[in-house]
């Protein structure tokens, strides 16, 4: 289990990471997700063991994974960027990958080369960035490590690809109980891939909690009326994230039970009003707005 | 599926480390390779045949017939070719490639993308480092040691003596090896100080050139200014931060030092081999336990460990400084003008060395904290060293502790560079107190070689106190400007102590005379005239023997047939006879004709065993012989029979070889009395003639 305490990593006198609370259970699949520079990679980094916190507590089944190399051995990170010695081919990195981690598979490795449509003789550098991709995946699941840590993993990939990695690695999940924990913009695929979210801005946690909850904790609502009711009043009633009034159209994002949500509306004898789930882009928006994300300028 | 079940243990990870760096690196390797193979036994097979065909016909005969003589050129012929080809090829090479594997195999740290990767990896930060270190010295060392040991047996079996060559080139081995792990070591603790590789090219530009020649200026500045300062150009010192340079420059400078050269190795100094073993070693440390701490996200930033910055901001500003100053004084003749252009230049220095590390000047503000740093030492040391570096001058040993002392009056060009200045020409009275003379027989033959000196503590306390008036008369009158790069006239002290050093202070006297101070500097040097001392008139029986180095039997002495007969009886026949007896006993001996030389370092207990063996040998007494530090005896008596048959042997012509013309008797001692040995000599020397 990853479980990360207070946790503050510090860059000069920027606070990349302030005070950051996590749990990562063994077999789940979790989501980061945040603003630009909210501290996602920083995390990740921290958390296989590149970077060395400067405050709270951060282990790995236990221990810090921090020059520890017992633990390291458990864990694989695919970062946003893979790194490839020039000339190297899937074949070398593999080679390089065996040597270092005990439980390298080479019949998974194998299995994987056939399964992705990569050449293992090819150098790496002539590939584009999504075979890249493929290729540090097929090394990453290869190693047979117990947390497999990817930063924006799905960005050069193409769908059919996406949903190729989702599958082995979900496989991965079932078979081993491996945890993973990937960080990416890309909403839309974590969406029906992860079992945890965690959304980071500014350095901190604005949410953790398992999607279904997510999705079912925030509703969007759709209302006419007439007259109009105060907004503050509903405030009081309810927990609304953003709202927005167009003549006798309200708009609200609201959190809470749905049930809940409708008897509030109930009374208020709409004349119409419907209840619409979100999408996890259409959450994360909210959220960070919620959180002082500045979207208004930003999407001007 | 199965799964690995090795250990994941750090020897395992340290090995995987290594081997990924050999396979990294292993394009340049090949190239490295290749030049070295091309350079050490493809190029010195040719050169060696070359050689061989040059030595008449018997190159045409096999190598067991050729004469003693012969191989003995072949071994020394190879020996010259290996220094140059050592000097200019392949110390040049193994440097130029110590870079390029340093940038190879310790780059990764200074690129984000490989720093995830890398320190991702299950292996602890120092091993992951240390692996690479060794990787890149497995790649450096191997082809120079294969390389070497080729050429070794290239030689021995074309003529050379086998145990002179090994010897010789596992010597020029070692000083290849010690510099390339020098210069490795240097760029690996350069590439953990730094946040990206051009920092770290910037950073050892800087200390490999802005250091020596920072020394150098301020040395001119000292002995400008300082009374008794004596400019060095020790090698040692001057690069003792660059090994590059440290390498490239001791090489040239002990080259053109040497009188031949394969005397090359031989005048490395201790000191220099000392000082880079000790600086290699904690290079190494200090580069592992940097690394240790160095944090990930320094890759790519430019503050990897800031004080190696200022450290380099401030070397080029004082360097700078000097440099500017002293071209702007020499232009405008002027001391402000030397300080105003002094601190230009460091602030222009210090300016573009931030803009280089910082890629602009954004941190410009902060940056001329080390200039303010810099103009404060400046100053410092400014007014120090012209208020006589706390009283340097007036330091001198106690004559209890002065074994014997020179005083040399320098500076023959004192006359033209007087007149230039524009006064009357300047005659010295003063009696140079340094002449060497020839210690010659009442026949004209030369018995050893001594020097004019001050000796007794009585007068060695005049010349000490005659030396602080002169502190006194100089100081004061000295400018940093005009007497910087000048000579003219000089007056050195020189205190040969008793336990071996030795104390030098040297005046310049040009600014007395450019005072008009002649006539003090006139009554200065009658008082150093009235002191004692031992010269060519004075030289008794028992300064010879408190003296004597050595004693030598060579081309100056006129010889006797009959004393060279006698002499080869003493030691050729004998040693003969012993041969066999030597060869058990002490293993890897070479024997000529008439020479044994013992390679090995040898016990003491075999060293007592080998003075008592040469006592039974010679009728000289070694009671007291000592053998050189590197325990080496070497005794060498080669008299070829042509020499040995014609009447007389002596006056011969300079450029006569000493091995051909083979008459030398060399026994160092330790300056102690040995009047049996003296009688020896003696007894030699003095035959009719």
């Amino acid at each position: 289990m990853i479980e990360i305490r207070e946790f503050t990593k510090k860059f000069g006198t920027y606070c990349a990471l302030d005070h950051i609370s996590l749990k990562v259970e063994p077999g789940v699949i979790v989501g980061l997700v945040g603003s630009n520079g909210a501290g996602k990679s920083t995390l990740l980094r921290s958390i296989v063991g590149v970077y060395e916190g400067d405050g709270g507590i951060l282990t790995v089944d236990g221990e810090s994974p921090y020059e520890n190399p017992s633990v390291k051995e458990k864990i694989f990170f695919l970062s946003d960027y893979p790194y490839f010695q020039s000339g190297q081919t899937l074949q070398d990195l593999a080679a390089f990958y065996a040597r270092f981690y005990r439980r390298w598979s080479k019949e998974k490795f194998e299995y994987l080369s056939r399964i992705f449509p990569v050449g293992k003789k090819q150098r790496l550098s002539e590939m584009s960035k999504g075979m890249q991709r493929q290729c540090a995946l097929i090394c990453a699941v290869s190693c047979c490590p117990d947390y497999l840590i990817m930063d924006e993993i799905f960005d050069g990939l193409d769908p059919v690809m996406r949903q190729l990695l989702k599958r082995i690695v979900s496989g991965e999940v079932a078979e081993r109980n491996m945890s993973v924990v990937i960080a990416s913009h890309n909403l839309r695929e974590l969406e029906d891939f992860c079992d945890y979210i965690g959304m980071l801005h500014r350095g901190g946690i604005v949410l953790e909690k398992d999607l279904d909850s997510i999705k079912l904790g925030i509703h969007k609502i759709q209302a006419a009326f007439r007259p109009m009711p105060e907004i503050e009043q509903l405030k009081q009633q309810l927990d609304i994230v953003t709202w927005e009034a167009k003549g006798s159209l309200l708009n609200l994002v609201v959190r809470g039970e749905e049930r809940e949500i409708n008897r509030v509306f109930e009374s208020l004898h709409p004349i119409f009003f419907e209840t619409l789930p979100l999408s996890l882009e259409e959450v994360f928006i909210n959220e960070m707005e919620a959180a002082g994300y500045d979207l208004e300028n930003i999407l001007k | 599926m199965t799964l690995k079940t090795s250990s994941n243990k750090p020897p395992r990870l340290f090995g995987a480390t290594w081997r990924y760096g050999l396979r990294k690196c292993r394009g340049p390797f090949f190239l490295y390779a290749g030049l070295m193979l091309l350079f050490l036994p493809v190029l010195f097979m040719l050169i060696s045949s070359a050689i061989r065909l040059n030595i008449n016909s018997e190159t045409q005969v096999f190598l067991s017939q050729l004469s003693e003589e012969t191989r003995l050129y072949i071994t020394s012929a190879y020996q010259s070719v290996l220094v140059l080809l050592f000097t200019f090829v392949l110390k040049p090479l193994a440097i130029i490639f110590s870079a390029v594997f340093g940038m190879g195999l310790f780059g990764f740290m200074h690129r984000k993308r490989s720093v995830d990767t890398f320190h991702a990896l299950p292996v602890r930060r120092v091993p992951f480092l240390a692996a690479n270190f060794l990787s890149g010295l497995t790649l450096l060392a191997v082809p120079v040691v294969v390389c070497t040991l080729m050429t070794a047996l290239i030689a021995g079996n074309t003529g050379a003596y086998w145990g002179m060559m090994f010897s010789f080139v596992f010597t020029q081995l070692f000083y290849l090896l010690l510099g390339m792990v020098s210069c490795f070591a240097f760029v690996m603790f350069m590439c953990v100080a730094s946040g990206t590789m051009m920092d770290a090219v910037v950073s050892a530009s800087i200390l490999s050139v802005a250091y020596p020649v920072l020394l150098l200026l301020m040395q001119a500045f000292l002995e400008a200014v300082v009374p008794g300062y004596l400019f060095s150009a020790d090698v040692t010192v001057i690069t003792a931060f660059s090994p590059f340079a440290a390498y490239l420059l001791q090489s040239y400078w002990t080259l053109e030092q040497a009188n031949s050269i394969t005397a090359l190795q031989s005048r490395v100094p201790l000191s220099f081999t000392i000082w880079w073993i000790f600086l290699t070693v904690l290079l190494i440390v200090a580069s592992l336990l940097l690394y240790k701490r160095r944090k990930s996200e320094y890759a790519e930033s430019t503050y990897s460990f800031s004080p190696l910055k200022e450290g380099m901001k401030f070397l080029v500003s004082a360097s700078s400084a000097f440099g500017l100053g002293y071209i702007a004084a020499l232009i405008y003749q002027s001391d402000l003008v030397f300080i105003l252009f002094a601190l230009l230049g460091a602030l222009a220095a210090n300016t573009v060395v931030e803009a280089l590390y910082s890629r602009g000047l954004r941190h410009f503000a902060r940056g001329t904290i080390t200039y303010g740093v810099f103009v404060a030492a400046f100053f410092a040391f400014y007014f120090i060293s012209c208020f006589g570096l706390f009283g340097y001058g007036y330091t001198a040993p106690k004559a209890s502790d002065v074994k014997y002392c020179t005083v040399s009056n320098m500076g023959s060009m004192v006359a033209t560079e007087y007149a230039y200045n524009g006064a009357a020409d300047v005659n010295t009275e003063l009696a140079p107190r340094d002449l060497e003379y020839s210690l010659v027989d009442e026949d004209g033959r030369r018995l050893a070689d001594l020097n004019e000196c001050y000796t007794g503590e009585e007068n060695i306390e005049k010349v000490i106190q005659l030396q602080k008036d002169l502190t006194r008369m100089v100081s004061g009158s000295l400018n940093p400007l005009s007497d910087s790069f000048s000579f003219g006239h000089r007056i050195q002290f020189t205190y040969y102590l008793e336990d071996g050093s030795k104390v030098v202070r040297q005046y310049r006297l040009i600014s007395l005379y450019k005072q008009n101070r002649d006539d003090e500097v006139k009554a200065f040097e009658q008082r150093l005239n009235e002191v004692p001392y031992v010269g060519e008139d004075t030289f008794g029986y028992s300064d010879l023997l408190n003296q004597i180095k050595s004693l030598e039997i060579d081309y100056n002495t006129y010889v006797h047939a009959e004393e060279v007969a006698e002499l080869e009886k003493l030691t050729g026949d004998a040693y003969d006879k012993k041969y066999e007896e030597l060869e058990s006993k002490y293993g890897d001996i070479y024997k000529s004709e008439n020479m044994f030389i013992f390679w090995n370092d040898l016990t003491p207990q075999q060293k007592s065993e080998l003075v008592a063996l040469l006592k039974e040998l010679t009728p000289i007494d070694m009671e007291n012989y000592t053998p050189t530090a590197m325990g080496t005896i070497y005794l060498e008596s080669a008299l070829p029979q042509s020499i040995a048959d014609s009447d007389w042997i002596g006056l011969l012509d300079d450029s006569v070889d000493t091995d051909e013309l083979g008459v030398r008797v060399e026994i160092n001692f330790s300056g102690t009395q040995n009047p049996e040995l003296v009688e020896f000599i003696r007894s030699v020397y003095y035959a009719e003639s």
